[in-house]
């Protein structure tokens, strides 16, 4: 009986593990770095926000994010491609090319509602 | 004389099996991967519309190839082809909408 | 009412068919008006000194920098090149009009026997295999240096790009356009999309440059690179910019966007070489 037990637990722990070193776990970044690191969504890049250094003017600054965009849809749909709204926008489609992921978009539109 | 805990032990060691089975990519897999990805590539640059995010995944794809880590091999192979493909769905996008790019 | 919309449908097609295929000289024409328009206190001749002609401060510390222009030696190295005898005795000077001297104005120009652009650069190497000399990389070294010092002798002749008309050499014109106006690469922009759609506004600390006069005043010496570079060493940097790859140095694409992009400049004064951050 007892050793069945170990048995058992033996076997979920192993299990455990083969599932989680199988699901890439990657380095997290918080919604305010995707934001702000040139190699993610460099938004600074066009965007005035949050203080950040060195920010640009081609698009419109990015402040009260929540009264501007009641519909989170909607912010996320100018993030993931903005050339559906305006067909030449300069504005990467940062989903639609694969730039950020969906997961790093949800956490950037996080922080989005905090400005 | 067969008990529970028989069953939920051999369901263990079947999920175990089946779970590191499913996770191995083989060599062949790898290869694949990368050679779709590379004719992705090649056309993506036949067309004009390479983007300087394919060859380093390629390159990275071959690298874990060399190291045996086939799975990691296929991910990136996988990467670099969906990159391609989306370049030449610009490209061929690109064919009528430069025009609404001119001055106005 | 549907005949009505017909008609509408087929006038909105000519326009939009027409301004695509306008004639270079309309093209250059409307180019050159949205910059005049936008900055009607830049002159024509301002346009060649690029983000200068916007930025007061940027500008200030560039004519500083200019007491002692970081490209003299190249410069002077360009000119030493272009007038050293070949090992067959001939020089750089048989292969060109007027000896090579005050033609940087013409370049591109269309080859009607060859129906290709030939670049500067590309007839420099042309005239070194003639000469039983090996090809020089392009984009930068020596090959910048004697454009450079070729440019030089240009200074204040204005850009005269011919356009022959003929089907050829507006296919190749059409190219270079088309490609201006696309958007490539992993980031998705035009050169458009920066230089005329957003020109004068700030990509972090960058002013955005008008594209008219981009190509005055190349090979340019950049701090960046400590060296010359040729116009198409600077369609690199910009592809890589945007996650593009860049193309190989005088291939067709690259020579039709520098045919078109120069023909849009007609008229301005050559102004180089010059120097940039
Ligand atoms: C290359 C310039 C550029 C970059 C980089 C850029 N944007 Fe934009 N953005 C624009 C422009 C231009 C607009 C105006 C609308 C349009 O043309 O799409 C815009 C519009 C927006 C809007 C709508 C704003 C409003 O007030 O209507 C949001 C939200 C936005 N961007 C978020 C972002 C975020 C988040 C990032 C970084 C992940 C980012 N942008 C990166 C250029 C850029
Ligand atoms: C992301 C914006 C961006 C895009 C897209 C872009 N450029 Fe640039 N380009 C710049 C910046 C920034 C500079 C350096 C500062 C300046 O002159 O504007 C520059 C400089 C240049 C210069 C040199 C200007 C000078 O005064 O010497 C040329 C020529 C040029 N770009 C051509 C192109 C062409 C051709 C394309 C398309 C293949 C292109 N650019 C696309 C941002 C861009």
């Amino acid at each position: 009986m007892q050793a069945y037990k170990l048995t058992l637990k033996l076997l979920f722990t192993v299990m455990l593990l083969v599932v989680t070193s199988s699901t890439v776990i990657a380095e997290e970044m918080d919604g305010k770095k995707v934001a702000f690191d040139r190699k993610k969504g460099n938004c600074l890049a066009c965007h005035v926000m949050d203080n950040g250094d060195m920010a640009g003017n081609i698009g419109p600054p990015l402040i009260v994010m929540k009264a501007r965009f009641p519909d989170r849809a909607a912010l996320k749909a100018q993030i993931w491609d903005a050339t559906v709204k305006n067909k030449i926008s300069i504005m990467p489609p940062f989903g639609k090319h694969k730039i950020l992921t969906d997961n790093e978009i949800e956490k950037l539109i996080d922080y989005l509602y905090t400005l | 004389m067969i008990n529970i805990k028989h069953v939920v032990l051999i369901f263990c060691l079947l999920t175990l099996t089946a779970s590191v089975f499913a996770a191995k990519a083989t060599k062949s897999d790898a290869e694949e991967s990368i050679q779709s990805a590379q004719q992705l590539w090649d056309k993506s640059i036949a067309v004009g519309h390479e983007w300087n995010t394919v060859k380093p995944l390629v390159a990275q794809a071959k690298q874990a190839m060399e190291t045996n880590d086939f799975a990691a091999a296929v991910a990136l192979a996988n990467r670099a082809a969906e990159q391609a493909e989306l370049s030449l769905v610009q490209a061929e996008h690109e064919k009528t909408n430069w025009v609404n790019n001119l001055p106005k | 009412m549907k005949s009505l919309l017909n008609t509408l449908t087929v006038v909105v097609m000519l326009a939009v068919v027409s301004i695509a295929n306008a004639t270079p000289e309309q093209d250059k024409e409307s180019f050159q008006r949205f910059y005049t328009e936008r900055f009607p206190d830049i002159t024509m001749e301002d346009f060649g000194n690029g983000v200068y002609a916007l930025d007061q401060d940027a500008r200030n510390q560039w004519e500083a920098m200019n007491d002692f222009p970081p490209y003299e030696d190249d410069l002077e190295k360009g000119g030493e090149l272009f007038n050293t005898a070949f090992a067959n005795g001939k020089n750089y000077a048989s292969c060109f009009e007027n000896g090579g001297g005050n033609i940087r104005q013409n370049y591109p120009m269309f080859d009607t026997k060859r129906n290709t652009v030939i670049t500067l650069e590309l007839a420099i190497n042309e005239c070194r295999v003639a000469n039983g000399e090996k090809l020089l990389p392009y984009k930068k070294g020596e090959l910048a240096k004697i454009a450079a010092y070729m440019t030089s002798t240009s200074e204040g002749s204005p850009i005269n790009i011919v356009i022959p008309n003929n089907g050829k050499a507006l296919a190749a014109y059409q190219a270079g356009k088309q490609y201006y106006y696309s958007k490539r690469g992993q980031l998705n922009f035009s050169c458009s999309n920066c230089h005329i759609q957003n020109v004068g506004r700030k990509a972090r600390s960058e002013t955005l440059s008008p594209a008219l006069g981009h190509t005055s005043h190349f090979p340019v010496y950049r701090m960046k690179w400590e060296s010359f570079g040729t116009l198409q060493r600077r369609f690199d940097s910009c592809n890589k910019q945007v996650r593009a790859e860049p193309l190989e140095g005088q291939s067709e694409d690259y020579r039709n966007l520098e045919y078109f992009l120069t023909y849009m400049s007609n008229g301005l004064p050559v102004n180089g070489p010059a120097s940039r951050k």
